[in-house]
This record gives structure tokens, sequence and C-alpha cells, in this order.
């Protein structure tokens, strides 16, 4: 049997009591940082209008936000690994906050672009990486039911966001909308506050403590046991290693995670963005078609708290990592079949299945993480995740749509997005079968190394 | 005059009215059914069918053809060959009103044409049911009509329990009529005064219609109510929290620090596991 998902904390989290709070403060961070850029969107016609641009021109907004809270990551982590989550939060949430502010009385597009993409897209990665930090700090045993439950906050977000950003710009206008969001989007201070440091101590990264979880030490040590030639360099990476874990690309099953997601990100966002235009290519009237992404986003909903406490179950937690590939599969495997679906029945269910696909593999996505390379060390793997993973996140859509194009007919964009996602699933399930059974073997080797020598060192 | 000059005028203008005379006779006659008007109970019921009809009459030539135009514009699929042709209206609506004509063509002749009008009331198809702006944007206003004859527009505002006509004193309206189109436009919005209900009304003979349009202005001012509320909500909030934690005991959560000696039992697993982990990087 695998072995199970680790701690390396040095103490034992309360999974529960103040950990619930967290959470919800997580599930609000969470929302905004993905819903907040989707729903923007409603108001790039008026803007559009208002400032002459073209339909891209306005698009940029969204794509350097997007960009920005992805190549934010590595910086997020490298704060919270100094200063812990709740200040880094606070202040993403007054970056979000104050950027909506002053773009409203901004006066070109250029304004747009750097208040609400640039120091807003920076301000939302502020907040999604220590959210999803603290949450491996606060839970162990009950973990993925806190992930599932915290990522539930993007489909969340986006279902209220929608209409009231409508509401706001049927009263308001888009500069008053955009006024009133910057002081809606504090709200992330507020969840920030909820994010009480454990144990008063700022971050979790451990001290200098001789059996410590210390992996700067644990580093330099076997690597002056291994060879001695490379003692000088084991310096400068110790340096490096105090603010982000750059070790991390030595790990094993994370850099399985990172191959098998960076393919599945090419596939994943884009059957969301062509749900509808599919919809109403398929004849279907727009307000079907709109009711066709409620559904989606109401079944997201539910699944993502669901996988996280179906792989919180004694069965599943030992092998989550299965979990994981099997939902990344199931999604190819629902692509694939989209192009069979006929009418507008075959596509509401496809939107269900679609539904639960998307929301295990977001409730399952850091939790596998998590999983992989321990609490202490996640804050640094998911930075250095999100930032080769932007690639993938960024191209995908717009290369679904050139298929679109080119062949004008959806089905191949389909059987593209399949085939990116089952591709992926498979291959993560069958490394980390392999993996599961090396690590069996290295403890049995260390267990036996351990009986031998009782005094062999952490 | 020089008799013989005159001689010859007469001659010509003889010549020529019977030259008219003998065109008139040789011209094609065409009977062709009086104007309709279309009647309609209510915005959705239809007219009770209609059928405008052309009978070829006198002519000298033989016609090859014959087809339908509306408006100044052939209706296809109506070309044919007899000599009386009629053209059918199954379910009239507003926007069949027009004028309608039947069109003979001959060998070695022009083409000979008689109109039929086709009147309905105006119906407003489009228009601009709400629009919300800032003071001091402008608004625009439209509606947009079928049937026949073209109305004659007219813009109202609803003032003090009735409807008046539009104040111009401030020279900031402007309105543009085009047959079958009418636009209100409203520069540089006063939110004391321009805020309201707009109606625009399309009369031509046979009947009239209106539509009415809300116009909303915003105030400048209008989104710092909710911000502010906004922000002292959160404030309150953030307040609550900070006290709260302050207020509670500073240890809440069981430490399991680990001595530096030999493991608790039930952190031995985690160690193990945790340098297992370690030992991956290498």
């Amino acid at each position: 049997m695998p072995p199970s998902a680790t701690s390396n904390l040095g103490y034992t989290p309360p999974d529960g009591g103040w950990g619930w709070a967290v959470v919800f403060g997580s599930f609000i961070s969470i929302g905004f940082s993905y819903a907040f850029p989707k729903s923007l969107t409603i108001y790039y016609k008026e803007i559009q209008e208002y400032f002459s641009v073209s339909y891209s021109e306005i698009a940029w907004v969204s794509s350097i936000m997007l960009a920005a809270m992805y190549a934010g990551g590595p910086v997020s982590s490298i704060l919270v690994n100094r200063y812990g989550s709740r200040p880094v939060v606070m202040i993403g949430g007054l970056m979000v906050g104050a950027g909506m502010i002053i773009s409203s009385f901004g006066a070109t597009i250029i304004h747009l672009y750097m208040c609400v993409g640039v120091i807003g897209g920076f301000g939302l990665a502020f907040n999604l990486q220590p959210s999803l930090t603290i949450i491996g700090t606060y839970f162990q045993v009950k973990r993925p039911m806190a992930n599932g439950l915290a990522m539930a906050g993007s489909p969340v977000f986006l279902f209220t966001l929608a209409p009231l950003n409508q509401f706001l710009f049927d009263n308001f206008g888009w500069r008053g909308s955009f006024l009133i969001l910057g002081g809606f989007v504090l709200n992330c201070c507020v969840a920030g506050s909820l994010m009480r440091p454990i144990r008063g101590k700022g971050p979790v990264k451990a001290v200098t403590s001789p059996n410590g979880a210390n992996n700067k030490d644990e580093d330099c040590h076997s690597q002056t046991i291994t060879t001695v030639s490379r003692k000088k360099k084991a310096g400068c990476t110790d340096r490096v290693n105090a603010f982000i874990d750059l070790s991390l690309f030595k790990h094993r099953g994370y850099l399985i995670y990172l191959v098998g997601n960076v393919v599945m990100f090419f596939g994943f966002f884009a059957p969301v963005v062509f749900l509808a235009p599919y919809a109403k290519h398929l004849q279907i009237d727009e307000y079907s078609a709109a009711f066709l992404l409620s559904i989606f986003a109401l079944v997201d909903m539910f699944a993502r708290p669901l996988t996280g406490v179906i792989a919180n179950t004694k069965w599943v937690r030992p092998r989550i990592q299965y979990f994981f590939s099997f939902s990344v599969a199931y999604n190819g495997v629902c692509h694939l079949l989209c192009p069979l679906a006929s009418g507008y029945m075959g596509l509401v269910m496809y939107a269900v299945f679609f539904g639960v696909a998307f929301g295990m593999v977001c409730a399952l996505l850091f939790e596998v993480l998590m999983d992989l390379v321990g609490a202490q060390r996640f804050s640094s793997a998911v930075g250095l995740a999100t930032i080769v993973e932007c690639a993938p996140v960024l191209l995908g859509p717009p290369i679904s749509g050139a298929l679109v194009d080119i062949f004008m007919d959806y089905k191949y964009m389909y059987y593209a997005c399949g085939v990116m996602m089952l591709v992926p699933g498979i291959f993560l399930f069958v490394m980390n079968f392999y993996n599961y059974r090396w690590l069996e073997q290295e403890e049995n080797i260390y267990s036996t190394l351990q009986s031998i020598f009782p005094v062999y060192p952490k | 005059m020089h008799p013989d000059a005159a001689m010859l005028a007469a001659v010509l203008v003889g010549n020529l009215l019977l030259l008219q005379r003998a065109s008139a006779q040789n011209e094609p006659r065409i009977d062709a059914s009086d104007q309709v008007v279309l009647v309609h109970e209510g915005s959705h019921s239809t007219a009770s069918p209609v059928t405008l009809q052309c009978n070829l009459t006198t002519t000298h030539n033989t016609h090859t053809g014959s087809f339908w135009m509306k408006n100044q514009q052939e209706i296809p699929g109506t070309r044919r060959d007899p000599k009386n042709t009629e053209y059918r209206l199954n379910k009239p609506r507003a926007d069949d009103a027009g004028e309608y004509m039947c069109v003979y063509t001959f060998d070695k002749a022009p083409n000979a044409n008689a109109s039929i009008e086709v009147k309905a009331a105006p119906e407003i198809i489009s228009h601009k049911r709400s629009e919300n702006k800032n003071e001091g944007e402008s608004a625009k206003l439209y509606c947009k009509s079928v049937g026949y004859p073209h109305p004659i527009w007219t813009w109202r505002k609803h003032r003090n329990g009735g409807w008046s006509e539009i104040d111009n004193s401030t020279g900031r309206f402007s309105i543009i009529n085009n047959e079958n189109y009418t636009e209100l436009y409203i520069i540089n919005l006063d939110i004391s005064t321009d805020p309201g209900e707009y109606e625009c009304n399309a009369t031509n003979v046979i009947g009239n219609k209106t539509a009415k349009s809300i116009l909303r202005v915003r105030s400048h001012l209008a989104p710092l109510w909710p911000l502010l509320g906004v922000l002292a909500e959160i404030f309150i909030l953030v307040v609550i929290i900070v006290v709260y934690e302050k207020r509670k005991k500073p240890d809440e959560v069981p430490d399991d620090d680990e001595p530096a000696g030999p493991m608790k039992t039930n952190s031995t697993n985690n160690h193990k596991d945790k340098n297992l982990r370690q030992r991956n990087t290498n």
C-alpha cells in the first residue's frame, strides 16, 4: 500500500476549529481570484464604445490580468515564505481595490491595462497562493475536504458576480461600477484578516531546529554527503532556497505533476469558453446557450466540495493521485463524446457531465500537489507551477479558437481538447503507479537502514 | 408671319396633336384594382387576405410578360405571362404596405405599369426602451416603423401628469426624421430636467401609433454612496475579526513540537515519510 500523505510540519494541524474560518477566508479569496477577471467581461462592450477601440484591444485587459496573475505566482510564493499568508492576502486585496478605483477615473485604455490588468492581476495572485497555502497549515486529515470547499468559491462567486455586475452596470455605468467593485473587492482584506497564522508564528517554514522539518538543511546535508565538489554550489542554492525552493524541480512527483498539468491546461479552459458559442452554432437561442453555462457553474459548485469529501475517505486518500488522473481522463472522455451530443438536451447532458469533471479536477488540483510535496514546500511549489502553467492556460483558448476557424467546425476542437486531457490523465496514472512503487521501495530501504544504523540522520 | 410659315406651323402642331392622340390610342390600358387599406384589430392579428389585380386591356403590341414591383423594387418570383396578373397578400401585415406596381413588358415598346397603393397604419417595430447615461453625456432615443404612407413623427415628454411638447429652449434637443425612422438626440444631459418618459408618435392618413422610452440620467456622485457603504462594512468586519483575535487566548492550537530526542510514536510515521519525500529531491 502506498505511503499516506505526510505532514512534515512539526506539529499536528487542528483539522477544525478556527480552520473552518480560514477555509471561509480562502473561499472568498479564491472566489475573487478566479471569478473576478471573467466577470469583468460584461463591461467590455460599453468600454469598447467609450474609448473607441477594437474588440481585441479590450480583450487585452483580460489577458494582461491573467498573465499578471500567473506571473505573480512565484513573487507571491516568496512573500508567503517570508511573511506568511495574512499580510500578503491583505496587500493583494488592497492592490486590486486600489487598481479598480483608480481605473474608474481612467482616461485612456492604457490606464485600464495598467490599473486593472497589471495591478489587479498581481493583487489577485497575492490572493490565490496564500489562501491555498494556509489550508495546508490548518488541515491534515480533512485537507481534501477543506480544499474542495475552498475551491468551490470560484463557481459561487462567478454565479453571483455576473448578475451583480449587470445590475451595477445598468445603474451606474462602467465607471461607477468599477468604483463600487473596487470597494467590494476589498473584502479580500476581510478574508485575509481571517487567515490567522498558526501558533501565532508567521511563516510555516520551519527554523533551524536540528530534527526539524528543515528542507534547507536537509538539502545541504544530503548534498554534502553525496558529492564533495558540490559543496560550494550548495551554498548558493541555499540562499535562493531561502526565498523559493528551486530544488523542487528535482522532486520526481513534482515533475510528473508539472508535465501532466502543462499538457492538460492546453485543453482545460477552452471548452468552457466555447460552450455558449458552440450552442449558438447548433442553432440554439442565446438565452438557452447562456443557461448552459449556468447549469455548468451550478454543477461545478456542488461537485467541488463533494469531490473533497470523496477524496477524504480512507479508500481514496492514500491513492489520491489515481483519483486525480482519473478525473483528468474523465474530462478528456467528456470532450471526445461531446460532438455526439445532439440538440439541446444532449448539450445539457454534456454540460452536467463536464461540470462534474471540471469540478473534480479543480478541487483536486492543489490537493494532490500538497500531497506530493508536503504543506511546507507547497508555497514554492504552487508558485513555480503557476508560472510554468502560464503558457498553456493563456494559449489554450486562442489555439482552440484557431482550430474552430480553420475547420469551421467545433468537433475538431473538442477532439483536440479531449485528447489533450486524456493523454495526461493516462500519463499521470501510469507515472504515479511507478512513483508510488518507488516511494514504497525507498521507504523499505530507509527503514532497513534505520534499523541497522539507529542514529542515521534524517 | 408669312402665310406659308403659318400653314406649316399649323400642320406641324396638328401632326403633333395627331401623334399624341395616336400614341394615346396605341398606349396600352391597364385596369388596376383600387387602393387597399389594411385594417388590423390589435397588434398581432393580420388583416384578411388581399389580392391586387391588373388587367391589360387595350394594346397593339404583344406583351412578353409581367411582373410586380413594390416601392420601386422588383418582387422576385412574380414574372409571368398571362394578361391579367394578380399578386396575393395572404396574411398582410403593416410591413406589406407600400406602393405596388404591376409592370408589363413588351417586345418593341417600353414597359407599361399601373400602381396600386396598399396603405396601412404605422406599426412601430423597434424603439429604444430605456437609456441610461451619465449627466453631461449625450443620449439618443429612436423609433422605427413600418407602414405606408410614411408617417409624420412627433416627440413628446411626460411632464406633470400629462404629455407635452419637448421644450427646446436650451437648444440641446434635435430631431431627425427619415421616412420610417426618427431620432431624438439630446446633448449635455441635465439631471434635473431631462430624465423621464419620452414618447414617439407616428401618424399617417390611416392611423397613428406611439412608443415610450425611458431616459435615466445618472449623477456623477451616484456610485459614491454604495462605495462608502461597502467600505464601512469591510472596516467593521476587519475590526471585529481583529478584536476577536486579540481577546482570544493566544495558544489555541495544540502544539506538537518534537523534542530533540526520541520521537513520539504518532509522529514517527510522518517524519519517515517526510524524509522520504526530501530524499526524492536527490
